[in-house]
């Protein structure tokens, strides 16, 4: 347990990332050497990380050397499908710090749950680990500054899991926003329908064996055990997740800031909702609206949530792919000129004029290909050393993921809020700005100093 | 002038002269005010009654080229004169007409209705029931005080086919009910920039302005597009948008205000000097309810929703204007006033539906329960009584207010006031130019 003083603290860590980065910057980083990655959290979309990785390995020339997980029935199973796709055996671990002092891991991907995202980052980034990292890239937006501190102190590649950054069609589908396909846009609309059953009443039970699951509460406050907070369920109570908004919400966000070019916070946010059909111990909204301008430009953003029985909306998920059958997923650019639709993560449709006649539109396949390019990227930035070949550097992670934030914030202080883009504060604000961050659980704390 | 409105409508005398015994043989004679488009239709509809015995006895306009040629377009339809007034004081004092139908612009509703009443007359008034919170209130007492009938333009409540899907919603057609969405997606074409100019001929510009500040004629702020200036309109949402807030209102039972309101947006893609946006995002929520209540305003090239606007007709092709319920059990669709559609759980099966064969704007049944009520005596027998319509135009109002501060207000629905937020209590009033004042005490 003492790991983390002893290896990642500030100064130390310094040291051993300093020690290590160059080792990688001048071996395994050349074209010729093989990149040994290692994935955390398996049990659902990190078993995506690893596909991805495995139908990269020969082109990209790297590995999946080893697979992290605190359910060993987890780590188990997922280790044994891995054996099974690639006729290899790959390292097991069940405590990341254990993977971080493995000198011949050089990338590690997270698809951890939320509040493990940044210390996960910080302690791989202090251990000279590039990150490729699921969204949302945090949990509150003090973490997303500590994160983009750490990148850039210890010289680490961390790619935020925005996949649609790295997809052809959404980037053409950009390029003609800033052409000015659809006119001057002034509104952007992300839409996030997806069908979600009650998770049930918290309900305290002995931890399953297997499960560390003090490891597994990482930085979150210590609670009973209890089936609801744990696998998937964890998205929807605030001690780990950050609600809908941040899970798939977050991709939408990132496109609407891709496509407007906002590469800063907005500077008045408002949200509202509530946690509506089911009777449960859910403690993020299942129905919420949102909305963000920014200082300085004429534009609004405007976010819905909800997860029951709706009409689709713009053709996303009848006419056009979404994410499942039940689910509608996607952004609506309005423009002076038209508007520009993009479902999910691999096309774009305009239609333009006041007919709304069909102009340029681009579509792609859908996963794991969306996905496959944007792990390709990664890898690619990790030869090349320059985070800005990543199409979704961390600081774009931390812009998209603080969005979900600042409107979860305005949800849960009921409040319009104003935030200071610069000093990410509140300013007079005390109750918000007590929400731009947690307190941490030693050993497991983000540190003020990376 | 600027002693009339105390010498002819200030509580007593004239009250008392107002028509509170109805045979079914006796003629009723109403006077439409404010004729240029909205007006017409109010001439249209009650002629077209004139079978439940019910003559449009008199016009009133401030233009009067308008008000020239809608006497000469009755002459037409009706095949008889009709009298016409440009002074809405002197029509009030005209002991022949019982009833006056509002179509002005939103800042003249209060007044106009106040003094109908005052005077002795019924009104049906066209939405939104009021420019601002206070005057609703002043509105109801004063159709209370002297037991007028007052209907609010908003026809979706008489028409049969709303009234179905409502019964339909409360014995739980889609379950429990946690969500209304509201749109008004209205083609609107820049209303250009202000030029003063000359008031022009025939134009009673200070009747036109009443009780909104005095400011120089300019075309930018008079016919129709006084609507996107404050000093006499409120914006989208306080125009199209009241009929869906109205509806949406109905359709969850709610017969208060809600306690916390939020709106954002701006005036975007045309550079002109209209002050309300055109663009407009609005949510509400109710103390002890547990619903999200969100409505949406657009102006310009923007896709349907929920088949609102291609699948099913709304007001005009390019418009989507409806109110989508979100219910346990499925989804409700009511595109425009006249029809509703249903969907049933995770796969979206179509559920009850009814389309109404006749006018997709619903007036004539609107007008047909305004005159059975004023018959009746009775404002429960109205479908919109103004009491609905100043809730209804509540929301309009206070969606602009948060719109306006720029933050989510608190209001108590029992004072109507928003505690310690004094900036949004302003704007709950406006001042009123004399002699043009909606009274404290009707």
């Amino acid at each position: 347990m003492h790991s983390n003083r002893r290896r990642f603290l500030k100064s130390s860590a310094a040291v051993a990332a300093g020690a290590l980065a160059p080792a990688i910057a001048a071996g395994r980083g050349g074209p010729n050497d093989r990149i040994r990655v290692a994935v955390v959290g398996l049990r659902r979309r990190g078993r995506d990380h690893v596909r991805c990785l495995h139908l990269l390995a020969k082109e990209e020339n790297l590995e999946v050397a080893a697979l992290c997980d605190v359910d060993e029935a987890v780590l188990s199973q997922q280790a044994a499908e891995y054996e099974k796709l690639s006729g290899k055996k790959a390292r097991l671990l069940t405590d990341v710090r254990k993977l971080l002092e493995d000198p011949s891991i050089d990338a590690i991907s997270y698809a951890t749950p939320d509040h493990w995202h940044a210390l996960g980052t910080i302690w791989a980034c202090q251990a000279g680990k590039d990150v490729f990292l699921e969204k949302p890239a945090s949990h509150n937006i003090f973490e997303g500054r500590k994160m983009i501190e750490a990148a850039r102190k210890y010289r680490r590649i961390v790619q935020h899991g925005t996949q649609s950054r790295s997809n052809p069609a959404m980037h053409e589908g950009v390029a003609k926003l800033r052409e000015g396909v659809i006119g001057e846009v002034y509104m952007a609309r992300g839409l996030c329908f997806k069908w979600r059953e009650s998770i049930g009443r918290l309900k305290e039970e002995p931890v399953p064996s297997g499960v560390h699951y003090d490891l597994w509460t990482g930085p979150a406050p210590l609670k009973p055990f209890a089936r609801q907070r744990f696998h998937e369920y964890w998205h929807f109570l605030w001690d780990y997740g950050n609600g809908e908004i941040a899970n798939q919400g977050v991709h939408q966000l990132d496109i609407m800031r891709w496509g407007l070019g906002l590469d800063t916070h907005p500077t008045e946010i408002q949200s509202m909702g509530g946690h509506y059909i089911h009777r449960d111990d859910q403690e993020t909204p299942n129905t919420q609206v949102a909305w963000f301008r920014y200082a300085g430009r004429e534009l609004v953003l405007q976010f819905d949530v909800r997860p029951w029985i709706t009409n689709l909306e713009a053709g996303i998920g009848e006419i056009y792919p979404s994410r499942g059958q039940q689910n509608l997923v996607g952004v609506i650019f309005y423009g002076t000129e038209g508007y520009m639709v993009m479902p999910g993560y691999t096309c774009y449709y305009t239609f333009l004029g006041k007919n709304r006649t069909p102009g340029p539109k681009r579509e792609t396949a859908e996963e794991p290909a969306a996905s496959l390019d944007h792990f390709r990227n990664f890898i690619r930035a990790v030869r090349s050393r320059k985070h800005t070949d990543l199409t979704a550097d961390i600081a774009e992670g931390h812009l998209s993921a603080a969005l979900s934030h600042l409107a979860n914030i305005s949800y849960r202080t009921g409040q319009k809020l104003r935030f200071d883009p610069r000093a990410e504060r509140f300013p007079n604000d005390d109750e918000a700005n007590r929400l731009l961050r947690c307190s941490y659980r030693p050993p497991f704390v983000v540190p003020e100093e990376v | 002038m600027p002693d009339w409105n105390r010498r002819q409508f200030i509580a007593t005398g004239v009250a008392a002269a107002g028509r509170s015994l109805w045979g079914a043989n006796d003629r009723i004679r109403v006077a439409v005010v404010g004729v240029r488009s909205r007006g017409w239709r109010h001439v249209e509809c009650f002629h077209e009654l004139a079978k439940d015995n019910v003559e449009v006895a008199a016009l009133c306009d401030v233009d009067e080229s308008i008000l020239r040629k809608r006497a000469s377009d009755f002459q037409a339809l009706a095949g008889n004169e009709v009298k016409t007034f440009v002074d809405l004081r002197k029509l009030l004092e005209d002991p022949t007409i019982d009833a006056v139908a509002f179509a002005t612009p939103n800042h003249w509703h209060a007044l106009g209705t106040i003094w109908a009443c005052q005077a002795g007359k019924d009104v049906f008034l066209e939405k939104p029931a009021s420019h601002n919170v206070s005057e609703g209130r002043k509105m109801i007492e004063a159709a209370r005080k002297y037991k007028r009938i007052v209907q609010h333009g908003t026809q979706s409540r008489s028409n049969p086919v709303m009234q179905e899907g409502m019964q339909k919603l409360r014995e739980g057609v889609i379950g429990e009910i946690y969500m209304a969405r509201g749109l008004a997606y209205k083609w609107r074409e820049s209303v250009g920039k202000l030029q003063e100019e000359p008031v022009p001929a025939g134009v009673h510009y200070d009747l036109w302005v009443g009780p909104a500040p005095m400011k120089p004629f300019a075309r930018v702020r008079f016919h129709y597009s006084w609507h996107f200036f404050w000093d006499y309109g409120n914006g989208e949402i306080g125009n199209q948008g009241v009929h869906q807030l109205d509806i949406m209102r109905w359709g969850l039972g709610l017969d208060t205000h809600p306690t916390r309101i939020q709106s954002m947006g701006g005036h975007f893609v045309h550079r002109d000097d209209q002050e309300t946006p055109n663009t407009q995002l609005a949510a509400f929520q109710y103390e002890g309810r547990k619903i999200l209540l969100q409505f949406e305003v657009r102006h310009w090239i923007t896709n349907h929703e929920a088949g609102i606007g291609d699948v099913y007709s709304s007001r005009g092709e390019d418009n989507t204007v409806g109110v989508v319920f979100y219910g346990s059990e499925g989804y409700m669709v009511m595109p425009g006033y006249t029809s509703y559609y249903t969907f049933l759980g995770k796969e979206r099966k179509a559920g009850p539906k009814a389309e109404w064969p006749g006018d997709s704007a619903a007036n004539l049944d609107h007008f047909r329960n305004f005159i059975r009520a004023m018959r009746s005596r009775k404002s429960t027998d109205l479908s919109a009584d103004i009491a609905e319509g100043h809730l209804s135009a509540s929301l309009s109002h206070l969606a602009n207010i948060a719109y306006r501060t720029g933050r989510t207000v608190r209001f108590d629905p029992e004072t109507e006031r928003f505690p310690g937020d004094e900036e949004a209590n302003r704007l709950l009033t406006r001042p009123y130019r004399p002699p043009y004042v909606v009274p404290e005490k009707v």
